[in-house]
């Protein structure tokens, strides 16, 4: 009996979750569809925001900077967290616990503070130089940054879940370093390259903090654009956008979980 | 390619396989021989693996590194492919050289203890990876892959994915994988160790096969001793990083050279010698005649020499002066081929245990309970030296 009631708590608490953390996304996308212009009315269902979205070149101009932003942030970052991930496999034997700090430090480090530090930092490389002015530049470094750590960790983790001496037969079957490389440890990472590609990805679409503070005014992506339309009110338009975003994060999303998934 | 019968392979395929290649290549392959001369192994920290190890391999042998592990033979095993450089010494293959070749330039492959079957390969890619990794078309791989699945009989497991493999199957994959590369040398890192014992004893009888049939260079690593008696042309036995004995299995089983070889083979019957006049020791189980000339601190007698009659009986062989004691059956352990007796003795003060294996006969068994009369031969009173601590 006791053990039903708890059951029946917990199926209640699990729908109150999930209700907190969709419910907002769902108004948001249910109101982009909205035909008149407020989110206090539903006045039937029309797509005219999505079409004014199509004519606006700053929101277009935000979306493209976006995803070059991420595809660019992103390959970096899995090409050199996947060097670090695999040089912690290699080297795991050794006492590695102030490299690996260091490596977590930034997941836990408040955005915030990162944004801070490197506009500070880009601004005073700026100042003696002249490089680094901000702009698409210093925001891909920026989330190369944040984004390295992730990617580094997952490749370590599948190293760290395969059989060591897969590497002693690839050797051992003739495989030079480079055959090494590219017909076992390429093609054994080939999952987990993907999904860190995939979750980096994600990282650079939904940050707005590290942006905001390393972006130049040529630069801005969309989470900046809606938090500047944002000060004039939320339009339906800005709810259109959201919704792209929702449904452009959750496709990689899935994608990501797939092919972490498929790990032969 | 399934349509082949994987049972059609009498004339050995896998030899037609080697005159194709032959051709191009070398001609029909020799069979290696392995030197190793002051091989050291030394980690940082000073912790010592392999102590100048001196040992010569001989072509076409069945060669087992045998101990405990720890001793040291997987570390030399791993050597001999190149995946660990060894601190000091050379090593050569074939009369070659090989101290400072890397792994993927030996002509030497391995089968590892957990297979190491690549997971994103499928069971045909795995087999033929060293091929391809040497740039063999891929006709030509295909070609070698149904040959050596025939060799080995693995029928229609090239077609599995690794995943789908039980142990003994990926064993055989693993097996196959090594041997198309047809090297100088084939290394056996315990490939039977992880499978259960009707599997592993069936294997033990096709791998010897196979190394019989191809006449190729086996290093094998074990620790059971009854595998390394059963598979070997000659065992290595090791410990701490030394070679304690270099003989066929016989040598090894009947004429262990010291303490630990004889405990590490099984035996059981040992007994301190507290002094010796002669021909004569003084044991625990009072003094034993013996025909081994050497000194020894320790004397063995297998446990298949005693010769158990009751105590009335006449000798077993009345012309020759026998060691003789009285025991007391304690346990019996029934074997159907043999009886294994654990026996009491006392000698004044001293109680000791012998244990005796006897075939069995179909004659009458001891009972637990029994007194029994215990006769030794004197050749079967074995001196071994005592340089084990603690024995």
């Amino acid at each position: 009996m006791q053990n039903r009631r708890f059951k029946k708590g917990l199926a209640v608490f699990w729908w109150l979750t999930l209700i907190f953390l969709y419910a907002p996304l769902l108004v948001v996308m249910m109101f982009s569809f909205n035909s008149i212009n407020t989110s206090a009315r539903w006045g039937g269902f029309s797509l005219r925001w999505y079409e004014r979205l199509l004519h606006n070149d700053v929101v277009i101009g935000a979306i493209g900077h976006t995803l070059l932003l991420a595809v660019i942030s992103s390959i970096i970052a899995v090409i050199l967290g996947a060097m670090i991930g695999y040089g912690l496999y290699r080297h795991r034997a050794r006492k590695l616990g102030l490299l690996i700090v260091l490596i977590y430090l930034p997941i836990v480090m408040p955005d915030i503070v990162f944004g801070i530090s490197d506009m500070a930092f880009f601004v005073q490389i700026n100042r003696l130089t002249g490089l680094l002015s901000p702009g698409l530049g210093t925001m891909v470094i920026a989330h190369v940054t944040f984004q390295i750590p992730f990617v580094a960790l997952i490749v370590y983790s599948r190293f760290v879940g395969l059989d060591a001496t897969l590497f002693d037969a690839a050797k051992d079957l003739y495989a030079s370093p480079w055959q090494r490389m590219l017909h076992f440890i390429l093609p054994t990472l080939k999952p987990a390259l993907l999904s860190a590609f995939f979750l980096s990805f994600t990282l650079s679409v939904d940050d707005f903090v590290i942006s905001f503070f390393t972006a130049g005014p040529e630069s801005a992506t969309l989470p900046i654009y809606i938090w500047g339309a944002i000060r004039r009110g939320i339009s339906p338009e800005i709810n259109a956008i959201a919704t792209l975003m929702i449904a452009s994060v959750a496709l990689v999303a899935v994608l990501s979980l797939l092919f972490n998934r498929r790990r032969a | 390619m399934a349509e082949r019968s994987p049972t059609a392979a009498p004339g050995g395929p896998f030899s037609a396989v080697e005159s194709t290649t032959g051709s191009e290549a070398s001609a029909a392959r020799e069979a290696s021989s392995i030197s190793l001369k002051g091989i050291r192994k030394e980690y940082p920290g000073g912790v010592v693996a392999l102590e100048s190890v001196d040992l010569d391999i001989r072509a076409g042998e069945f060669f087992t590194l045998l101990g405990p592990s720890g001793c040291g033979k997987t570390t030399l095993l791993r050597m001999l492919a190149g995946l660990d450089e060894p601190s000091g010494g050379s090593l050569s293959i074939g009369g070659v050289d090989v101290t400072d070749t890397p792994p993927h330039k030996r002509s030497v492959n391995t089968v590892f203890q957990s297979y190491a079957l690549f997971p994103h390969l499928s069971v045909r890619d795995n087999i033929a990876f060293g091929l391809k990794m040497r740039g063999m078309a891929r006709a030509e791989r295909e070609q070698k892959v149904v040959e050596i699945a025939e060799f080995i009989k693995l029928g229609s497991l090239v077609d599995r994915r690794v995943d789908q493999l039980s142990g003994g199957q990926r064993q055989r994959i693993a097996l196959a994988r090594a041997l198309i590369c047809e090297p100088d040398v084939l290394l056996l890192d315990e490939p039977l160790s992880a499978l259960d014992a009707g599997l592993r004893s069936q294997l033990q009888v096709e791998l010897l096969r196979t190394q019989k049939r191809l006449g190729m260079t086996f290093v094998f690593v074990t620790h059971d001793q009854e595998e390394a008696m059963v598979m070997s042309d000659r065992i290595a036995v090791l410990s701490d990083g030394i070679i304690q004995q270099i003989g066929t299995p016989q040598e090894v089983y009947e004429r262990p050279a010291n303490l630990f070889v004889a405990r590490f083979m099984g035996h059981d019957n040992l007994f301190s010698i507290s002094a010796r006049e002669g021909m004569t020791v003084q044991t625990p189980i009072g003094a034993l005649e013996t025909e081994d000339k050497n000194d020894g601190r320790v004397a063995l007698i297998r446990p298949e020499t005693l010769e158990l009659t009751s105590p009335g009986a006449p000798s077993v062989e009345p012309g020759k002066r026998l060691n003789t004691l009285m025991c007391r059956v304690v346990e019996r352990f029934y074997r159907g081929s043999n009886v294994e007796y654990r026996l009491s003795h006392q000698n004044g003060e001293q109680h000791s245990e012998l244990i005796a294996e006897i075939s069995n006969t179909g004659d009458r068994l001891f009972r637990v309970g029994d007194e029994v009369k215990v006769e030794i031969y004197p050749e079967d009173v074995i001196m071994l030296s005592d340089d084990e601590e603690g024995a």
